[in-house]
């Protein structure tokens, strides 16, 4: 009796036991791995692909590109998200201004404008693992999340070029054939493309960096390379891509810039103008131009930017879902970020005050058809931060004039501004789906960029027979998009140092006299000031490399209007981040007021 | 498990249940022994539903309503046998009579005397068998029904607080129906939550107790780390917290009782946090604003905000209401021959103290039934349905844009006929963030449903007299719908239209666990041993599907159809499977060496699919003693006098997706995330716990625990070289090392027939330090964003880093040197609110607060402004209970403090950018009168700055671009009345007279939950935890205001009707 109990109670303990006959090894059902990746033809296919998203949403990201336009005075903002404000603000409160009744109606800031003067943090890359302002110093490196929640975020330039040589090395080493050998070839391209985006990045923005191909041994990778190997190593990465493009006849998928194929002929011009693009923004300061851009630089630059891009790489923006020009969200919103006063003031002189007044800047009536009479949309007279005039016949094509400016002028009337870029707001009222909530097209790279860049490299090589085209470059746009007087030879070429023109003619520096003709460098630092304005951050490198220009000079410090150059005491690199320096075991440092940037390598 | 694996009514009714396993079934033998009589209290009160029996034959019975008690026992070859008969009920001391078996009839009335200090309390979390507390090796905290019934909270980790030394609950929100966090001493994770595993009736439990209500609960039992809780292996390093719900056996033979509770009342924001109510702008004689000619405010000159608004609106009142609290319950049980069962109903609904909002309603059904199927056979079942629907009010987060508003902004005007609130409330010049909060909740629409089912059956078959088998099953299912509406042309407060959205989301979470287990007990003369080995088997799926419309094209439809079909706005899915396994073996072992000497040890072995490929084991063990040193000496007063010591090791599961190589699909192409990890461990907690026990002068009793606990191969998500690709790795990559101290005190001051009154004191002081990172040190929490807490080898946890400001001499010389700050010491000089200017500045529009740098060398080659500004650890936390009778009357009351500890108030930080916290009105200083044209960047002694007022612009500089600085760190102690409770039981000649239901006992009352809060936090609540990232984060440490629903206090009425 009592051994049949047993049994019975053995019995039942067993049923138990094979009730837990399901294996422990169970399966990531959520996300692919690198085993099942990297040897499937379509997912290496789709990675290849995919870098070209990973460099876009980083390259477009207001978290790196809100700061650094901000900084340039290109726009401005007062919002401080992407710490736009934090890094953009300066620690001079600027000269009262009396009203009538003998109190001060606000402070005009002035050309001593200066950063990091003695109040840390403003000029300070906070390259802190603490610091909110952190995110700023990682995101072209790593990526992080962005306000929309895109996933994934910005994977900052590495992932891309992991990416990159994930699939390079599949196909190179691993011999993996993707449909035919053809199409195999693409997407090598494509990957070759994605990695060398990721060195440009790299190159441009911070003081040194990994340049890591699919042969690289990253568990004993230590030291860093300095910013000139990644600055030829990227040119030397383009310049492979556009000499395998122009071998292989083929079309890239339209996903893999959401909307938008390039031909075989379109990467190679495309990787033209990265690599001159490469070149001609890698100086970080006016001394660094002559040292850096030295004849040879410069006809490099020059043959490149010549076989450069007639085309606009663009890519549609899918709502930040997965597709996200976070800088459009931005600055294509009139309730946004604003164009800076600085530039707002060459657009149309007699209306558009900088510093702002805190009367505000009235309606517009600018030569440049650009800006117009600042009439836009259908008009939003709703009281609001949107409001405009109803569009008229003088309306620009870029840009919107706007009677409210967003914020008080405490938090720095120097963030204010009335005009608003829209160029890119297809909708033509920023009402529904419209790039200022990240759906649309918005290109990374214009051919006008290229064109001016160009026209840049030909004016510093100083040869008078490349006048005829520098004329021609400039005026694609300052009379095809602005209606304005042709530049000709015979403006004469002038040099960096004039600073820009405004749309009346006459030196933004020099603008109180009534016979301040314009040079050609001139003219083309004014076309470049319009037409880089939305192209990610790249008006960051062109007021970096230019001299420090205001009404009174050259000189810094005088009491004169800011025209050019970056506010003395901004920083103008970015040191490696902290988060990777702790990684690897290394010092933390950064770039500031009084240390702006690494020895020239 | 092994507190799974004992009888469910051992677990139910404690005591009694030893006793209700005895069979009838072949009772007719020959040779009888007949055992009868009566239990009574020493009032001569019959206690109907005690027990009584012989536990070492297995034999015994229940009282009926009446007292009186019949067993039978086979005495076969046991005659002659010297055996006890025990009589237990809960709430009284236990008797025994010891008899020799023989055939015939035994005649015997109990008395039992009432236990007012629970010290006979039966405890089963952690221990082989149901133990009496005199007995455990180490400490198990117990909260029952009468702690509970009075003021039931609507989660059942709510009734825990302030009643159990070491269990500190953290409310991270006040929305109705959120659940707060618990953490057991010490901190066991630097980065993660420190949820203790749940057990529910027998079921491992998942899925949070939010669904469950607290009038079911019979017990609650806590374990608080590995020294005790190493019986539950790999998932228990946080202790845990086993809930027995109602089961009807406690009832009598033959009764059947019905409670029927409803309590109503009223529920409000007892404090109100208002903004800045001046501003800075130029008025007219009228006091309106001056506007330039784009109709923008200007600014005064000298920017000080110390001018009335031409008009104020009661923003808080009209976002703020008065809210209801609703609970109904009703419940039945029945004891009736070899059955028992309990039934209950429960429905609770609390709106909440913000307009607009429902909030939270739930039902919930549950039946417990025992059967005994045979003589050796019981079998028992139990499910629970419990259902709820939320509106989430944080997700609408009013709480973050009603901090940005002007007072002059009137947030309930509408704009059409509707009554759709005007959502335009921006002021030129335009501010960000300002929103209105009425608007939002009004449009944005989000609800939050969740089913929940659990299902539970258990067997136990007495093999022999002496070896019992037990096996459970136990089902956990929960599902959550989540809908997200955003309407088309919904506004924000510029006026900008947007195209709306749509966001829906099905979570099903599932899980079983089958354990079976064999006990053995056996008695060699004063030796009694009890050893049972198990197995345990653990699967769970969860299952996610979520969907977002990021456009809408068709107005007020808040379903799919609406959504644009728009390459450019994508509809967009996402889903997510996870399967988890564990299987699970323990062979505990018991010693009783008599009655006083106790020894314990176990081991266990833990496989979990969550563990990494090649680390798919790991090994816990136990090994405890106490002696009951009034068992061997006598001390003077002392009545019971025990020492105990346990060290055990038990450990942390790694989350799902941890070991796994993840790649994130966007858009169709893969991109690195997570880079795998083969050799993930579980995190391994190792315990040493010390304490004594002592009962004194009859009425008192002392519990001291010292507890010191290592928890190595912390479970990190360590970031990577970007040069990987990856983003992060999850490793076993620190050790964290805590003490704690827990006193509790008890005390009966009254005990007579109508009166008693009985206290208590629970005090606990917890601290963790790093011991080891083999990662950089970093820093964390509470968002993606704002990271203050510093984690470093050697650092305590929950220390808190940011930016100082000067306030002393030594920091003003260090910032010099650092070379932070030109000139000399003689260049600065404190201002009126204790922080060092520029003397140039002082008094000027230009004056500011400077920041502190710091030395990180001799030679202050290198500074940093970054150190430590706070630690959110309280020196110590204390509860007072107190539970007072006088006849009918019975009061109750639960007061908690938090000694210490520092809050970041980020509440206050964010809205410093838009001028919106009080200090910036500079009203209440004195006001000077200088002339028109005076020059603000001047010191002038006749103008306002000399009398101490600040521009906006000083204040602003604390906001330090949303990075952490020391101005936001405040003392987070608070002292606080969470629950009070009044009733009176009406006599039944009253009761009797009511005309309906046959009710013989009832119950009135009033309630009050979170009445009264003493503290000079500057916000809504001290005990606040900030949003944690999207690895969860450690909500104890993250002590961090932050924009959320505040608590608020509800008072009510109750009435208990009976039978």
């Amino acid at each position: 009796m009592k051994f049949t109990r047993v049994l019975r109670g053995v019995a039942a303990a067993g049923a138990a036991f094979l009730a837990a006959c399901n294996s422990l090894d169970i399966e990531n059902p959520n996300a692919p791995d690198n085993q099942k990746l990297l040897a499937d033809p379509n997912a290496i296919e789709s990675i290849a692909g995919g870098t070209l998203r990973s460099w876009y949403n980083a390259y477009e990201g207001v978290e790196a590109t809100g700061p650094l336009t901000t900084m340039a005075r290109t726009y401005s903002a007062s919002w401080n998200n992407a710490q736009m404000r934090f890094y953009s603000s300066i620690d001079n409160p600027g000269t009262p201004v009396l009203n009538a009744s003998g109190g001060t109606s606000g402070y005009t800031p002035t050309a001593t404008w200066h950063r990091g003067n003695g109040a840390e943090p403003f000029g300070t890359w906070q390259n802190d693992p603490n610091s909110a302002q952190r995110f700023q110093v990682e995101w072209f490196w790593s990526g992080g999340g962005n306000e929309w929640g895109t996933p994934g975020g910005y994977p900052g330039f590495y992932a891309g070029m992991s990416s990159a040589n994930d699939v390079l090395k599949a196909i190179r080493q691993n011999g993996l054939v993707i449909g035919d050998a053809n199409q195999t070839k693409r997407d090598e391209i494509i990957a070759m493309l994605g990695r060398a985006l990721a060195y440009q990045g790299l190159a441009v923005n911070y003081d040194s960096a990994y340049a890591i191909d699919e042969n690289t041994k990253l568990d004993t990778l230590d030291a860093f390379s300095n910013r000139k190997y990644m600055r030829d190593a990227a040119v030397a990465e383009f310049k492979a891509v556009a000499d395998s493009a122009a071998k292989y006849t083929f079309t890239t998928d339209a996903g893999w810039m959401n909307g938008h194929s390039y031909s075989n002929l379109q990467i190679v011009k495309l990787a033209n103008t990265m690599a001159g693009m490469t070149l001609m923004y890698y100086p970080r300061d006016p001394s660094e131009v002559t040292s850096q851009l030295d004849a040879a630089t410069l006809n490099t630059a020059i043959g490149y930017l010549s076989a450069g891009m007639d085309f606009d790489f663009v890519a549609s923006g899918d709502g930040c879902v997965a597709w996200c020009p976070e800088q459009a969200t931005w600055f294509q919103d009139i309730g946004g970020g604003r164009v800076s006063t600085r530039v707002s003031h060459l657009l149309d002189p007699a209306t558009q005050t900088d510093p702002w007044p805190l009367q505000g800047n009235p309606r517009p009536n600018s030569a440049d058809k650009r800006l117009g009479d600042g009439s836009y949309g259908n008009g939003d007279n709703d009281g609001s931060s949107r409001e405009t005039p109803v569009r008229d016949a003088g309306g620009g094509s870029y840009f919107a004039w706007s009677p409210a400016a967003p914020f008080r002028p405490s938090r720095g009337q120097y963030h204010q501004s009335n005009i608003a870029d829209v160029r890119y707001d297809a909708s033509g009222n920023q009402e529904g789906n419209w790039v200022g909530v990240g759906v649309g097209d918005y290109p990374a790279v214009t051919a006008a960029q290229s064109d001016l860049l160009l026209a840049e490299a030909l004016l510093r090589r100083g040869n008078v027979t490349d006048l005829g085209t520098v004329v021609t470059l400039i005026n694609k746009t300052r009379v095809g998009k602005g209606g304005l007087p042709a530049a000709t030879i015979a403006d004469g070429v002038g040099a960096p140092s004039d600073g820009p023109c405004m749309s009346n003619g006459i030196l933004a520096r020099s603008e109180g006299s009534t016979n301040s003709p314009c040079s050609l460098w001139a003219k083309l630092l004014y076309e470049k000031e319009i037409e880089v304005l939305p192209m990610a951050a790249s008006p960051f490198y062109e007021q970096r490399r230019l001299p420090w220009v205001a009404t009174c000079g050259t000189t810094f410090p005088c009491t004169g209007r800011h025209v050019q150059g970056l506010v003395p005491g901004t920083p103008f690199e970015i040191p490696v981040p902290a988060k990777e320096l702790q990684v690897q075991g290394k010092p933390l440092y950064t770039y500031s007021a009084a240390n702006p940037k690494s020895a020239t390598p | 498990m092994g507190g799974n694996s004992l009888p469910y009514r051992k677990l139910v009714t404690a005591t009694a249940s030893l006793f209700a396993l005895v069979l009838f079934a072949g009772a007719a033998q020959a040779q009888q022994a007949v055992f009868t009589g009566k239990i009574t209290s020493a009032a001569g009160q019959p206690l109907g539903g005690a027990s009584v029996g012989i536990p070492t034959l297995g034999v015994g019975s229940i009282a009926d309503v009446n007292g009186n008690f019949t067993f039978t026992v086979d005495v076969g070859g046991r005659a002659g046998r010297q055996v006890d008969v025990i009589a237990r009920y809960i709430g009284y001391k236990p008797k025994q009579l010891p008899v020799t078996l023989t055939a015939g009839r035994v005649q015997h009335d109990f008395v039992l005397d009432k236990d007012v200090l629970n010290l006979e309390e039966v405890v089963v979390t952690g221990t082989s068998e149901a133990v009496s507390q005199k007995k455990t090796a180490f400490s198990v905290g117990v909260v029952d029904n009468t702690q509970i019934k009075d003021a039931p909270a609507v989660t059942p980790l709510g009734s825990l607080e302030g009643k159990i030394p070491g269990v500190s609950v953290q409310t991270q929100s006040g929305q109705p129906g959120g659940e707060p966090a618990i953490r057991l001493r010490s901190a066991t994770s630097l980065t993660g939550r420190t949820d203790p595993l749940i057990i529910i009736d027998g079921v491992i439990s998942n899925l949070g107790l939010a669904d469950v209500n607290s009038e079911d609960i019979e017990r609650i039992e806590v374990i608080k780390g590995a020294a005790a809780s190493s019986l539950y292996g790999s998932n228990a390093a946080n202790g845990v917290v086993q809930i027995f719900t109602k089961r009807g056996g406690n009832l009598a033979e033959g009764q059947t009782s019905f409670t029927f509770r409803n309590e109503y009342g009223q529920s409000d924001l007892p404090k109100k946090v208002e903004g800045n109510m001046s501003h800075d702008y130029q008025v007219d004689a009228n006091g309106q604003f001056l506007l330039n000619a784009n109709g923008d405010r200007v600014e005064k000159n000298d920017k000080i905000s110390d001018l009335a608004y031409p008009v104020y609106y009661p923003q808080l009142d009209v976002v703020f209401k008065g809210g209801s609290f609703l609970t109904n319950y009703a419940s039945v049980g029945q004891r009736r021959g070899n059955t028992n069962f309990n039934a209950s109903f429960q429905n609770t609904h609390e709106t909440g103290v913000v307009v607009n909002l429902k909030g939270f309603q739930r039902e919930n059904f549950r039946i417990n039934v025992d059967q005994a199927l045979t003589d050796r056979v019981d079998l028992g079942m139990g499910a629970f349905y419990g259902r709820s629907t939320a509106d989430q009010g944080e997700s609408a987060f009013p709480f973050f844009g009603l901090r940005f508003l002007e007072p002059n902004v009137k947030l309930d005007s509408v704009i059409d006929a509707n009554g759709t609130y005007n959502p335009k409330v921006q002021q030129p010049p335009l501010s960000g963030n300002v929103v209105n909060p009425l608007y939002q909740t009004q449009q944005y629409k989000v609800s939050n449903d969740r089913d929940r089912f659990t299902g539970t059956f258990r067997s136990q078959y007495r093999i022999l007299d002496w070896m019992t088998f037990d096996g459970n099953v136990g089902y956990d299912e929960a599902n959550r719908a989540y809908k997200a509406f955003t309407p088309l042309n919904y506004e924000n407060s510029q006026g900008s239209p947007s195209s709306g959205g749509l966001t829906q989301q099905s979570d099903n979470n599932r899980s079983y666990n089958i354990n079976t287990s064999l006990s053995a007990t056996r008695q060699w003369r004063e030796v009694r041993n009890t050893s049972k080995v198990a197995f345990v088997y653990e699967d769970q799926t969860n299952q996610s599907l979520a969907v977002t419309a990021s456009a809408l094209t068709v107005p007020k439809v808040p379903e799919f159809a609406s959504a644009a079909q728009d390459p450019n706005s994508p509809i967009q899915p996402t889903s997510k499977t996870e399967t988890i396994r564990n299987k699970n073996a323990f062979l505990v072992s018991s010693f009783d060496i008599k009655d006083r000497y106790i020894v314990d040890g176990l081991i266990r072995q833990d496989q979990s699919s969550l563990f990494g490929a090649n680390e798919r084991t790991a090994v816990y063990h136990r090994v405890s003693g106490a002696y009951r040193l009034s068992e061997d000496f006598s001390i003077p007063g002392v009545d019971e006098f025990k020492i105990r010591a346990s060290h055990g090791t038990a450990g942390l599961r790694p989350q799902f997706d941890a070991q796994y190589e993840v790649f994130q699909v966007v858009s169709g192409s893969p991109q690195k995330v997570t880079l795998g990890n083969k050799d993930l461990k579980p995190a391994f907690s190792r315990e040493t716990e010390l304490g004594f026990n002592l009962n004194f002068l009859q009425n008192y009793t002392l519990e001291y625990t010292y507890a010191k606990r290592r928890t190595s191969d912390q479970i990190m998500q360590v970031p990577l070289s970007a040069s990987t690709g990856y983003q992060n790795q999850w490793r076993n990559a620190a050790t964290l090392d805590g003490h704690s101290h827990e006193v509790a005190l008890g005390a009966v001051l009254l005990s007579k027939a109508d009166y008693f009154w009985r206290v208590g004191v629970t005090g606990d002081r917890a601290r963790s330090t790093i011991a080891d990172l083999k990662v950089p040190a970093f820093f964390i929490g509470p968002d993606g964003t704002t990271a203050m807490f510093h984690i470093g080898k050697g650092e305590p946890l929950g220390v808190i880093y940011g930016d100082d400001w000067i306030k002393t001499a030594a920091q003003l010389d260090e910032t010099i040197k650092a070379g932070k700050l030109p000139g000399t010491a003689a260049d600065y000089q404190l201002n009126e609110e204790g922080f060092y200017v520029a003397k140039s500045a002082y008094h000027t529009l230009g004056e500011t607060p400077l920041k502190a740098w710091s030395c990180t060398d001799a030679a202050c080659t290198s500074s940093t402004s970054v150190v430590r500004i706070g630690d959110a650890n309280p020196d110590f936390t204390m509860g007072f209970t107190t539970n007072a009778q006088w006849k009918g009357l019975n009061l109750n009351g639960v007061l908690t403090w938090n000694k210490g500890g520092n809050v970041y108030n980020m509440t206050r930080q964010w809205p410093f950018n838009e001028q919106r916290d009080p200090v910036f009105d500079q009203r209440n200083k004195p006001a000077a009168t200088c002339p028109a044209n005076w020059d603000p960047t001047v010191d002038d002694p006749t103008c306002p700055f000399s009398t101490g007022r600040k521009p906006v612009t000083y204040y602003q500089t604390f906001y330090n671009g949303i990075t952490p600085n020391s101005y936001f760190v405040e003392d987070g102690s608070y002292m606080r009345l969470r629950e009070l409770a009044l009733s009176y039981n009406i006599p039944e000649r009253y009761v009797s007279r009511i005309p309906v239901g046959g009710f013989r006992t009832a119950r009135l009352g009033i309630v009050g939950r979170n009445l009264w809060t003493q503290t000079n936090y500057s916000g809504y609540n001290p005990d606040v935890s900030g949003v944690t990232d999207s690895n969860g984060g450690n909500p104890f440490v993250y002590r961090v205001d932050y924009f959320t629903y505040p608590a608020y206090r509800t008072f009510s009425m109750m009435l208990e009707l009976g039978f």
